[in-house]
């Protein structure tokens, strides 16, 4: 039994290393094909979950729309339209741009310059910006009372030095202010830390939210919940999220616009290599006016042409 | 004697020697896992260190100096599990035993099947449910704050598991010699005594596999927790705290981490440390089942 | 002995409310998806696109069923094989040497891995290293690791259930091992290990964590190409409800899947118990 056992060990790693060798090869094949610029019949694109439901709207319009490459531009081929928009994050999307499982990377953060560095080769195409409203229940009485906050009060909301809404202002019921924000090594929660927080850190007590459609949720259920959301999420439901002023900037188109409203981050799709024909025209076509009206539809800030 | 033929011999050697290369690759798979796990976090054991890791209470992995310090999390874990069993365990026992003794055929021919459908809802499901309904109803009956909570997480997850607990009890129970049975009847004692004092403790080895196995399953489950446990970073001291078990970490924190950043070599860091808890789990139930030996032997 | 009547009636009324609760439990389940999402559900819901404006919020989810259903399957053919081996192996050949409790207990502590780190996993074996991206066919076989205790301990107890005397006169009778397996034990344990395979299936398609990262798109035609990423059931529902799109369409979506998997689940049942019937026959 002892020799059956130790032959079997043998058959199984030479079963094993098989099959890596095989996996080897196929990677390399795959590589070569990359690099050889055969036409790939598929756009894929991935990352940050606030950008994806934009991307794939106007990935459903554009494919809509044009059916086959050719009616895109008469020389390109008469394939179909096949674009691909998945999420896993920004952080997932960045990375997955550089090494290639994406063609499109979609980021909602501000890149560093080591980030940046990464793109040199390919493009860094903005269509817009997310603006952060200081979102609060519609039933919320602050909306009345106390419409505006100033930096310094948000800071104190925020980490938790401010524990009721009572606290706040005396006019407001004795309620815990429930603080909701996104995951902490977000680009949402790196864009908060940059505007207000500066360094700060953010109560322990806070509720750390999945995504921005679920912190929007929170707030719409919860009355007492104060969060940063999304203005595309605010506008979407109007009657059931009121956004306060900071420090007496209302956010309004102009003012995110002449950057006076200072909570905000951008919405890019990254491109690790220079885009082929088809990738292009997509791109070309997200920052027409058919992609930025999306934008716009959206309830987020189209990048101005 | 009879002569054997040499070519089925061979064949048959063959055969098993197939069987064995393909059982062993495909179990060797877990410990590729493993050491691939532990090669992306290798950085955070050079240089956070186990104890600080494990033992840290500040988890911030984006601030500067970057901490990691999973000791709220391994907290949330614990509670998260544990109250989950503590909830689930007297009910799946009871209904263990309903099952076993006291439900009437028609009964256990209509439970059996409700029970394995439990079993085939996915926990997304549960998740999506508990999100939905179960926050607002506690937001509204207990007027808190905000309703997610461990021990949200915890109802949830109790009825995650309470079909497991019992259809493994159960199995345990009907698997005690049914010399035991007749003996309590031709005495004339009743069935609950029958059940909770000779069928149990004979039984109990298995029983307390189902809790183990069950604990297991809660300690790793995401889905179902990531919306109601309410994954704050604070030290959770009461079960009604909110709290980040050691899943929900990982599974938000993940999109956003860039990897090779620290960041998300200290996500794998956490991920190794609830496999190997886990693992620690069902090694320890093959222990206790080899160990547990029941003791009384049929006479 | 009062005292004793009365704890004996109260135990009884804890072991009967038990049961009772699990029943009211999968009821309430169940008739608050079908309350919620039911009105949801028509022939476009079934056989459409999403649509509207953010995506999913209208429409249907018919590339979500669809690559659903390619998911499992491609975790059918990465695991069925090798599970089944290995269950045979276990039962048969193993028994009870150290080799197969080694086996077996890697088996099991493998059943025990988070789901959402055998995701991790594929992502980086075969989304990355070996260049598939996010794809049908790295999810398939993220779901395949997933599901690959669940064939082998599901397997090796219908194996095991088998009569050992059919085994014990095979053998004295000189038949070759390979022979009673294929003509006798197989074939006797057939319905049960058809159980489990669909218990997998049932474990596969419901499982969020490791499609997440390694297959699912929130938009994609799952027509069946290996190397793209496809939409999913579990994971369009979660976008559904945690991106606040639609709670109408999560609600709708639950259902179908529920619905999906407990058919499946009833299915295994049937199978089982006619399992229980060929053993004790």
């Amino acid at each position: 039994m002892r020799k059956r056992t130790w032959l079997s060990v043998l058959l199984a790693s030479v079963l094993a290393l098989c099959l890596l060798a095989g996996c080897a090869g196929t990677s390399n094949e795959q590589g070569t094909d990359k690099n050889a610029a055969t036409e790939k019949t598929s756009i894929k694109i991935g990352g940050s979950s606030t950008m994806a439901p934009i991307i794939a709207k106007c990935a459903d319009n554009f494919t809509e729309e044009f059916k086959t490459w050719n009616k895109v531009d008469p020389s390109l081929p008469e394939e179909p339209i096949e674009i691909f928009v998945s999420t896993g994050g920004s952080g997932f999307g960045l990375k997955s741009a550089v090494d290639g499982t994406f063609d499109f990377g979609m980021a909602t953060k501000g890149l560093k310059d080591e980030e940046k560095a990464q793109f040199t080769d390919g493009t860094i195409t903005q269509l817009g910006s997310d603006v952060l409203d200081i979102g609060v229940n519609a039933a919320n009485p602050v909306a009345r009372v106390k419409p505006n906050l100033t930096t310094e009060e948000l800071v104190a909301i925020f980490s938790g030095q401010i524990k009721t809404w009572k606290e706040l202002d005396p006019a407001l019921p004795d309620r815990s202010i429930v603080v909701a924000v996104r995951d902490l090594g977000g680009g949402a929660s790196e864009v908060f830390d940059k505007a207000v927080m500066k360094g700060t850190p953010i109560s322990s007590e806070a509720l750390q939210i999945p995504s921005m459609g679920a912190l929007a949720g929170k707030i719409m259920d919860n009355a007492d919940t104060i969060g940063y959301v999304s203005s595309g999420l605010v506008n979407q439901n109007p009657d059931k999220i009121i956004p306060l002023s900071v420090d007496g900037v209302v956010p309004t188109l102009e003012n995110i616009n002449s950057g006076a409203y200072k909570i905000g981050r951008p919405l890019l799709m990254l491109s690790k290599d220079k885009p082929d024909a088809k990738e292009q025209k997509f791109l070309d076509y997200l920052q027409s006016d058919k992609g930025l009206k999306v934008v716009e539809d959206m309830g987020y800030i189209p990048v101005s042409q | 004697m009879q002569k054997v033929n040499p070519r089925l011999e061979i064949r048959e050697k063959v055969i098993n020697i197939i069987f064995i290369s393909v059982a062993l690759l495909s179990s060797l798979l877990l410990l590729a896992m493993l050491l691939f796990i532990l090669r992306e976090s290798w950085p955070i054991w050079s240089q956070v260190g186990v104890m600080d890791f494990l033992s840290g209470t500040t988890w911030r992995p984006v601030s500067t100096p970057p901490q990691f310090g999973i000791a709220p999390m391994l907290l949330s874990t614990m509670w998260v599990a544990g109250g989950a069993l503590l909830i689930a365990a007297p009910l799946g026992f009871g209904c263990a035993i309903f099952l076993a003794e006291f439900a009437p055929a028609l009964v256990a021919a209509v439970l059996r099947p409700v029970l394995h459908m439990l079993t085939g809802i996915p926990s997304v499901v549960y998740g999506f449910l508990g999100a939905a309904v179960l926050i607002k109803f506690f937001e509204i009956r207990f007027d808190l704050a905000s309703g997610e909570s461990l021990f949200a997480a915890s109802l949830v997850l109790a009825i995650m598991i309470l079909p497991f607990i019992t259809a493994n009890s159960e199995v345990a129970l009907r698997s005690v010699g049914p010399e035991y049975r007749d003996a309590a009847m031709s005495l004339g004692v009743s069935r609950q005594y029958l059940a909770l004092r000779i069928l149990v403790p004979l039984a109990r080895k298995g029983m307390l596999g189902s809790l183990v196995l069950a604990f297991g399953r809660a300690m790793g489950e995401t889905m179902a927790v990531l919306m109601v446990a309410g994954n704050t970073l604070m030290l959770p001291f009461s079960w009604f705290n909110k709290g980040e078990p050691l899943p929900a970490l990982i599974a938000l924190e993940l999109g956003s981490s860039i990897p090779g950043t620290i960041h998300y070599q200290a996500l794998f860091a956490a991920g190794l440390v609830l496999i190997l808890m886990v693992i620690a789990v069902n090694l320890g139930v093959n222990l206790l089942l080899r160990r547990l030996r029941s003791g009384v032997k049929p006479f | 002995m009062r005292l004793r009547a009365i704890t004996d009636l109260l135990w009884k009324g804890f072991f009967w409310l038990s049961g009772l609760f699990i029943l009211l439990v999968l009821l309430a389940i169940i008739s608050y998806l079908i309350w919620r999402g039911g009105p949801y559900i028509n022939s476009q819901f079934i056989l459409g696109n999403p649509a509207g404006t953010p995506l999913g919020s209208e429409g249907g989810i018919l590339p979500a069923i669809k690559g659903t259903l390619w998911l499992v399957l491609l975790a059918l053919v990465f695991s069925i094989v090798p599970g089944l081996l290995t269950a045979i192996y276990l039962s048969e050949y193993g028994r009870s040497g150290r080799l197969a409790e080694m086996i077996n207990l890697l088996v099991q502590s493998m059943s025990g891995v988070p789901s959402i780190v055998v995701g991790l996993f594929v992502y980086a074996l075969g989304v990355v290293t070996l260049g598939w991206g996010i794809s049908l066919l790295a999810g398939g076989l993220a779901l395949a690791i997933m599901v690959f205790p669940v064939i082998v301990v599901s397997s090796r107890d219908a194996l095991l259930a088998v009569d050992e005397n059919y085994r014990l006169v095979a053998n004295s009778l000189g038949v070759a091992q390979s022979y009673t397996l294929r003509r006798v034990i197989l074939p006797r344990a057939a319905a049960g290990i058809l159980a489990g395979i669909l218990l997998a299936l049932g474990y596969a398609a419901g499982a969020t964590a490791p499609i997440m990262v390694t297959a699912a798109a929130i938009i994609a035609d799952s027509s069946g190409a290996l190397l793209e990423p496809v939409m999913a059931l579990p994971y369009h529902l979660y976008i559904l409800f945690n991106e606040h799109i639609s709670m109408n369409q999560a609600y709708a979506t639950a259902l179908v899947l529920v619905i999906l998997l407990l058919l499946l689940n009833t299915l295994a049942l049937w199978l089982h118990s006619l399992q229980e019937r060929i053993n004790n026959r």
